[in-house]
């Protein structure tokens, strides 16, 4: 697909994954909604509050074998802080969500069957998350321990969804004793599952990080 | 976006650079101590304080190397959990997360958060097949912070705090009203750290100094809090009472006398000493021991009279022994031993005087019948032997000093243990 | 010193003072002025059962 160009300030918009629909200009913060080769701008999103995240748009991880590239990030708030969602498109068309939050990054890839487990379809329905509500999603068992309402504090890059501001979601993050991460989150398109685990970034195996200033990249992630 | 983020302390106006930009929640000012949210784009107060928190051993803003990675000290925090207190360096690198050098009895710990959580059988954890015992439980309060934190945090915050052990590695549970956080923490030499970062030594939490309380406080249960330490304040306390009142009850001089009575007689008195009470007030103690009779009491009444005044102190006193058969086999009750004591004569010189009368239990032995333990006698008798003494140890007094003393640890004991 | 161990220890040496007061002027709650009991001085026997 061709490179598009900004609807607001003419700056060059790069298409890093065409099959998202959503895209924010990097020089206006102006959303723009991308279908069949148009390009229509549909409000602004609010500047990305400063931080050190060693992730950046184009930055690699490999799971199983299969690298997926970072092509967006949204900035959630809560009441008790904010945490940034990468969103990654691996080669064979799979997407990741790389949830990063106390130097800690949860790998998810989307897990639909689990929307069918009551519990999960109770909450997507709209009715509040019992914590500690456990599920089995593939084949682990998992139980709620974190809810959170969070509200798109901004983003950047490629997304799924509208990150205007006063976009919320309803978060709901399951783990268990092996580390295994489950991720459950309702919007207003509907609501998602995505299934994975914790790691520390050098278990990622990242390639691509962006270079922090002041800090010098440990040879075993350079 | 890649500038460092700088913020300005609403309370003393000082600028602060925010080194975890993204991840930090809380901010304690380094200039004021003042506790800032930080969470939001806008810097809002949380508490104000007028002094920052100071002497820890590693100050925020420190870098240094450890296992090959380059740490800055972002936030320190000094701890307490009964009488053990200790200092906990919050360590931060973008690349590599955070990571925790706890300061405690002079040495260093280092420790990682789990992504894993151990698994819980009880008394002990298994954590990737090894198995980790639990050596402590108590309530951790954070004392003093200063620096940055990815957590809302504040003074005087408590968590349940559980140190579960293998060796020397130990695996640490804190429990909060909304979450649970494990953390792994192995000994580091106090060369590696000193290596690494600046440690003022002076800073550094002291080992505790070895003491008689020492043995005491580590005793199953009391390691949590300054319950042993109280236990062991009481314990000398009532020691105390113990040495007060056998100093201060002197002096002791003593009379003795003795008195034989019939049993089922009439009372009679009998005059048993000569005491002088020489203090302004004191206490008189009157010990009785009798012959060995059974299934007898003896009355006594006391009386002190003041040979100046004829005026009279009465204290009552009583023996008596029984023996029986019951189902339960035999038993017997009472002593042939018996302590008066007499609180708050005044000074002066009293004769001691008793009246006694003897009985029988159930009944008084029939008069003219002959006691074949004592066939030739007029009638039987219990011979009493008196000691009449000034002073006294009011053994009432003692035990309610304790029952007073340990009532404190023991409810607070009781409270924590109570489901 | 927790603030809970510092009162601990003001009321342990309240206790003491008092006890040391109260061995000065021989008094005690304790002593046998009073005939102990109701069975004062007729009826005695084991109150074993």
């Amino acid at each position: 697909m061709d490179n598009l160009t900004c609807p607001s300030c003419g700056a060059a918009l790069p298409v890093r994954d065409p099959a998202l629909p959503y895209s924010t200009c990097a020089y206006c913060q102006t959303l723009v909604r991308r279908a069949e080769g148009n390009v229509e701008a549909v409000g602004t999103v609010a500047v990305l509050p400063a931080d050190v995240s060693p992730i950046q748009i184009g930055t690699t991880v490999s799971r199983d074998g299969i690298a997926a590239t970072v092509v967006g990030r949204v900035r959630w708030g809560w009441s008790d802080g904010s945490w940034n969602e990468w969103f990654l498109r691996a080669a064979d068309g799979r997407a990741f969500w790389l949830g990063e939050a106390m130097g800690m990054y949860m790998l998810t890839s989307e897990y639909p069957a689990v929307l069918d487990v009551p519990g999960i379809r109770n909450f997507a329905e709209g009715n509040p998350m019992a914590v500690d509500c456990t599920v089995k999603a593939g084949g682990k068992w998992l139980t709620a321990s974190d809810i959170k309402e969070a509200s798109c504090l901004g983003s950047e890059g490629d997304l799924p969804f509208p990150t205007l501001p006063g976009w919320t979601m309803t978060n709901v993050d399951f783990r268990n004793a092996a580390g295994d991460a489950l991720s459950v989150q309702r919007d207003a398109d509907g609501t998602t599952a995505w299934l994975g685990v914790w790691s520390d970034l050098g278990g990622l195996k990242p390639g691509n990080l962006r270079q922090i200033e002041g800090w010098t990249m440990p040879r075993a992630l350079a | 976006m890649t500038e460092p983020r700088a913020v300005t302390c609403p309370s003393c106006g000082g600028s602060i650079e925010i080194r975890a930009a993204g991840y930090t929640v809380t901010l304690a000012c380094r200039y004021c101590g003042s506790l800032l949210d930080v969470a939001n784009e806008d810097v809002r107060l949380i508490t104000a304080y007028r002094r920052a928190a100071k002497n820890f051993a590693i100050m925020p803003g420190a870098r240094g190397t450890l296992f090959d990675v380059e740490w800055e000290v972002i936030g320190a925090l000094r701890r307490r959990s009964g009488s053990a207190v200790w200092q906990e360096f919050l360590l931060f690198n973008p690349y590599s997360g955070y990571r925790w050098l706890v300061a405690a009895d002079g040495e260093w710990q280092f420790g990682t958060m789990l992504l894993d959580r151990p698994e819980d059988d009880g008394m002990a954890v298994s954590w990737r097949g090894r198995s980790f015992t639990l050596e402590d439980d108590a309530e951790i309060e954070t004392t003093a912070v200063v620096g940055e934190f990815y957590w809302r945090t504040a003074r005087g915050d408590t968590v349940q705090g559980a140190t579960f052990a293998n060796g020397r590695e130990q695996l640490s549970r804190e429990t909060s009203a909304d979450e649970v956080t494990w953390t792994q923490l192995i000994p580091i030499t106090t060369e590696w750290v000193e290596e690494a970062f600046t440690v003022e030594e002076r800073h550094m939490p002291r080992a505790p100094r070895p003491d008689l309380a020492e043995g005491f406080r580590k005793a199953p249960g009391m390691e949590e809090s300054d319950l042993g330490f109280m236990f062991f304040s009481a314990m000398i306390a009532l020691f105390l009472i113990f040495v007060v009142q056998m100093l201060l009850s002197g002096p002791r001089v003593c009379a003795d006398g003795r008195a034989t009575v019939e049993v089922g007689a009439a009372t009679s008195a009998h005059r048993i000493g000569t005491i002088e009470v020489r203090r302004p007030w004191q206490m008189v103690t009157i010990t009785v021991d009798s012959d060995s009779f059974n299934n007898r009491w003896v009355d006594l009444d006391y009386s002190l009279v003041n040979r100046k005044t004829q005026q009279s102190i009465d204290a009552y006193g009583i023996v008596e022994f029984y023996t029986g058969t019951d189902s339960d086999g035999p038993w017997s009750e009472g002593s042939h031993h018996a302590e008066t004591l007499i609180s708050q004569v005044p000074r002066g010189t009293y004769d001691v005087f008793v009246d006694a009368g003897s009985h029988g239990w159930p009944s008084d032995p029939v008069p003219g019948s002959i006691d074949p333990a004592n066939p030739w006698g007029s009638g039987e008798t219990v011979a009493l032997w008196f000691r009449s003494c000034t002073g006294g140890f009011s053994w009432g007094m003692f035990w309610l000093m304790a029952v007073l003393l340990f009532s404190v640890p023991g409810v607070i004991l009781w409270w924590r243990n109570r489901d | 010193m927790t603030k809970r161990m510092t009162l601990f220890t003001a009321w342990c040496a309240l206790l003491v003072l008092m006890s040391a007061i109260s061995t000065w002027y021989g008094w005690t709650p304790f002593s046998d002025e009073e005939r102990s009991g109701s069975t004062s001085g007729y009826y005695r026997g084991p109150t074993h059962k």
